[in-house]
């Protein structure tokens, strides 16, 4: 069966458990055979992708794991781009396209995943069999 | 247990539960509900429990200096959007009415929300 999965929730957040959920749950369809057609990364989900995160020793590091599992299974990896300018994930463009004299931000968008509009969201609901959301 | 028949199927079924600006929550779900509009799908939109204030006129957010994001929900029929469920026993709790909304909506009772979520072939939830 062909899934797509929305991640509203952060890795640190009050909810936090939900998004180890959501690792969990698409490490598992992939091991079952099914497949992924989208991780879709909303709200407060965009902190997964975040690479200036530092997971202390001995914790799970959540968003190095969704990175392996991406790169692993090649999966389509879209952070809602509205949603992650508000909280501070930038990919190389948007770096370079907000970055000011007085400003330095930093490129922090984990390879392997792009960030794109609302669209995908839509289009990733037509196109799969089942959208599991994890808020 | 009401008739299936006369209950609307949809592909793509929105479900609002938090209200307007208590979370992000309230804005993210509204511009979702607008980009499958821009993208012409068969649609609806439920409102329930604190999603009901969505609907309220009125919103007033400067002392909450927040961005008012009532314009927004107000241009879901020019996005072809105007399959909107209001939950009946959440307005009764609520004690808000249709006449308190700046857009219409048709109210709804638990079982048919039920029935909207079962037929529905894809749920996102706010």
């Amino acid at each position: 069966m062909l899934f797509t999965l929305v991640i509203h929730a952060a890795p640190h957040s009050l909810l936090g458990s939900t998004a180890y959920n959501a690792y969990q749950f698409a490490q598992c369809l992939l091991q079952e055979g099914h497949s992924i057609h989208r991780l879709f990364f909303y709200g407060e989900g965009v902190h997964n992708l975040n690479a200036q995160a530092i997971t202390p020793q001995g914790e799970f590091d959540l968003p190095a794991a969704w990175q392996a599992l991406i790169t692993q299974y090649q999966l389509d990896s879209v952070v809602c781009i509205a949603a992650a300018l508000r909280r501070g994930v930038l990919d190389d463009n948007e770096q370079r396209r907000h970055q000011t004299a007085q400003r330095a931000l930093a490129n922090n968008l984990l390879d392997g995943s792009e960030l794109s509009g609302l669209g995908q969201l839509i289009d990733a609901t037509a196109h799969s069999d089942r959208t599991i959301t994890f808020a | 247990m009401e008739a299936q028949t006369h209950i609307a199927q949809y592909d793509l079924l929105f479900i609002f539960s938090h209200s307007p600006y208590g979370s992000s929550l309230g804005r993210e779900g509204l511009e979702a509900a607008l980009a499958a509009g821009a993208f012409d799908q068969n649609m609806a939109i439920i409102f329930m429990g604190e999603g009901l204030w969505q609907l309220k006129s009125e919103q007033d957010t400067a002392s909450a200096q927040r961005k008012n994001h009532q314009k927004m929900t107000s241009a879901l029929p020019m996005f072809g959007i105007d399959a909107l469920y209001a939950q009946a026993s959440g307005l009764d709790e609520r004690q808000l009415d249709l006449s308190d909304f700046y857009l219409a909506a048709k109210p709804v009772s638990d079982a048919t929300i039920g029935v909207l979520i079962r037929q529905a072939k894809q749920v996102l939830s706010f």
